[in-house]
């Protein structure tokens, strides 16, 4: 009973982690229509600022805060610089855009190896947050569970700028109808680069996060790309939220599977994803 | 068709004629993994440029071609032929697998599972070690002679191979050509300008896109296997990310939409990433500028560049 509440508490750290990139992956999917092949590279790159930011000025806080609004500014200035260039009507673009997107990707990891070299790096929690705390019958790792919780805020805070504020509606709406909110006299450019920053910094804040439990390496960017897609895929498409479960559901398949044998976890991981693509293709709250 | 056969004479010519040039400016084996890569690319060209489907994870069916044939020839001991028919059937049964699974979505999620589904052949090739080798790959097997019947010759001789590869390539790009101006190929452009109305007019799209996948996945995987032939090892790194991506960026580079665009691409790739890589090891970053470059300002690839130039320079003054 306690190895099972331990593993489901793992499994929901990480999920967490999965679920919050993902999550940021669905908004700019949703929302440009454009599968960000960058993605896994602004997690990674996020992360290895995370930590020079620790290195420089001690605090784990302030890389945590400070690391996802930089990664912020880095990707609106690559969607306006770059990406906006693409744009059009012909369907064909999309298709350009991502490949743009996938090689903005290596010349990431190419900078991410330049600068911080080849292997990996991790870092150790906060202070505050070292140790383990009694959870009932268990102790379970600070860290984690302060991960667990910012997640949870995180999400409720993204869930109330798109459920209770102007921008957040307007960003559901161009979601849906992006010709109609543009009709309606909005400047959708501006709604672009809000979701892109905020896909970023979702990828960003969950690749700082990840430090002092997996840290990071330059080649996790393509590993988290398609592990992203993959709970995309599986969360729904259409649907903002359907990730967000996805990815928890992911990251406890994972964590049970290694019961089973160490390489059960992508295996599983995959079988859940063919699964679904047999059964329900739309996602399991897919809406188109 | 006159016009179709009079390119087709062309392109032959010019592929002929690069490839007896090519050993004479590179080295042989250089010369070989370019051939190679060629035929991959063409397999891409048929998806992408023809049919519009965006695919990710060709390196997987390209690593699963070489699998097929370093497995058969070890323990088979099957001759060149029968060898590549196996590599192809391999990479044709693998990519109608995952064409049923993932044809079905729209064109974005179609990429992005094309992508998950690399991936998972490429941990399947990290972990299957009985049949893969593991991460160091698969090898010991001998190289196979071309047992034509009447006559067995060997490959043994690097130029043997080459020429074996460049038969292969020839071969494809003819399937390729045939293909592509034959009412099959007009559809599957139709799919690619607009599939909801091609469904509309009443043909089966999901079978058509079916079969360009798998046409394009058993071409990649007969590059698989005659990469096992030449090398004599299949080193995991044939199924990793950055081998998928290094075909489609040689096929773009090239120019995805002409036939052999991507046979230029590979070309200049391979001797690019040979060259520079001697140099600086972190060359990916200056190659990815480049992509974004071409993707920007001259998105046919190095083949629309030529046409303009050809263009350009056949402008008379008395025609302005």
């Amino acid at each position: 009973m306690d190895l099972f509440l331990i593993k489901a508490l793992n499994g929901l750290t990480t999920g967490a982690l999965y679920a919050m990139t993902a999550f940021g992956l669905t908004f700019i999917l949703g929302m440009m229509n454009i599968p960000n092949f960058a993605h896994g590279a602004l997690f990674a790159l996020g992360a290895y600022i995370g930590f020079s930011l620790l290195g420089l000025t001690g605090s784990f806080w302030l890389a945590l805060c400070l690391a996802p609004i930089l990664m912020a500014i880095f990707g609106v200035a690559l969607e306006r610089g770059l990406i906006q260039r693409l744009y059009g009507d012909n369907p064909e673009n999309e298709t350009y855009i991502l490949l743009v997107l996938f090689a903005v990707a290596i010349m990431m990891q190419e900078v991410i190896i330049l600068g911080w070299g080849a292997s990996g790096q991790s870092t150790l929690p906060p202070a505050s947050l070292l140790g383990a705390t009694q959870l009932g019958p268990i102790f379970f790792p600070k860290y984690r569970l302060f991960i667990l919780l910012a997640t949870l805020v995180v999400i409720a805070a993204c869930w109330l700028f798109i459920e209770r504020t102007h921008y957040g509606a307007l960003i559901k709406a161009a979601i849906d109808k992006r010709e109609m909110v543009m009709l309606l006299g909005y400047d959708i450019r501006v709604l672009f680069a809000l979701s892109f920053a905020l896909g970023t910094a979702l990828a960003a804040l969950a690749g700082v996060l990840s430090l002092p439990i997996r840290g990071v390496h330059p080649f996790i960017g393509t590993d988290i790309l398609a592990l992203s897609f993959v709970i995309v895929v599986i969360g729904g498409l259409g649907n903002l939220y359907g990730a967000i479960f996805a990815g928890l559901l992911i990251g406890m398949v994972q964590e049970f599977a290694t019961l089973v044998h160490p390489l059960a976890p992508w295996i599983s991981v995959y079988g859940v994803m063919m699964l679904v693509l047999l059964l329900r293709p739309t996602g399991l709250f897919g809406t188109r | 068709m006159r016009a179709g056969h009079w390119h087709f004479s062309l392109g032959a010519v010019a592929v002929v004629g690069g490839s007896f040039l090519l050993p004479y400016l590179l080295s042989m084996s250089l010369a070989i993994d370019i051939v190679i890569l060629a035929i991959a690319a063409t397999a891409f060209n048929l998806m992408l440029g023809y049919t519009g489907l965006l695919s990710f994870g060709q390196a997987a069916f390209f690593a699963i071609g070489g699998y097929a044939a370093g497995n058969v020839l070890l323990h088979l001991g099957l001759s060149a032929l029968p060898t590549l028919l196996v590599s192809g059937l391999a990479g044709a049964a693998a990519s109608a697998v995952v064409g049923f699974l993932t044809l079905r979505l729209r064109n974005v999620y179609f990429i992005l599972m094309t992508l998950a589904f690399a991936q998972l052949i490429y941990f399947l090739a990290l972990s299957w070690r009985e049949v893969t080798g593991g991460a160091s790959g698969l090898r010991n097997f001998p190289r196979p002679e071309l047992n034509l019947g009447a006559v067995s010759l060997s490959l043994e001789s690097t130029i043997a191979v080459y020429i074996f590869a460049v038969i292969m390539l020839l071969a494809c790009l003819a399937v390729f050509y045939r293909l592509i101006s034959s009412p099959i190929g007009l559809v599957l452009r139709c799919i690619r300008e607009n599939q909801e109305r091609v469904e509309a007019i009443g043909y089966p799209v999901g079978r058509y896109k079916m079969m360009c996948f798998s046409v394009a996945g058993a071409m990649t995987g007969i590059a698989g296997g005659l990469y096992a032939i030449q090398w004599l090892i299949v080193p995991v790194g044939v199924a990793s990310m950055d081998q998928s991506a290094a075909i489609v960026f040689m096929s773009i580079l090239g120019g995805v939409g002409h036939p052999l665009g991507p046979v230029l691409g590979a070309a200049i790739y391979t001797w690019l990433a040979d060259v520079i890589s001697v140099y600086w090891a972190r060359w990916p970053l200056l190659f990815g500028l480049f992509i974004i470059v071409i993707i920007l300002f001259l998105r046919g690839g190095l083949t629309e560049g030529i046409a303009r130039l050809a263009a350009f320079l056949q402008r008379t003054p008395e025609r302005r």
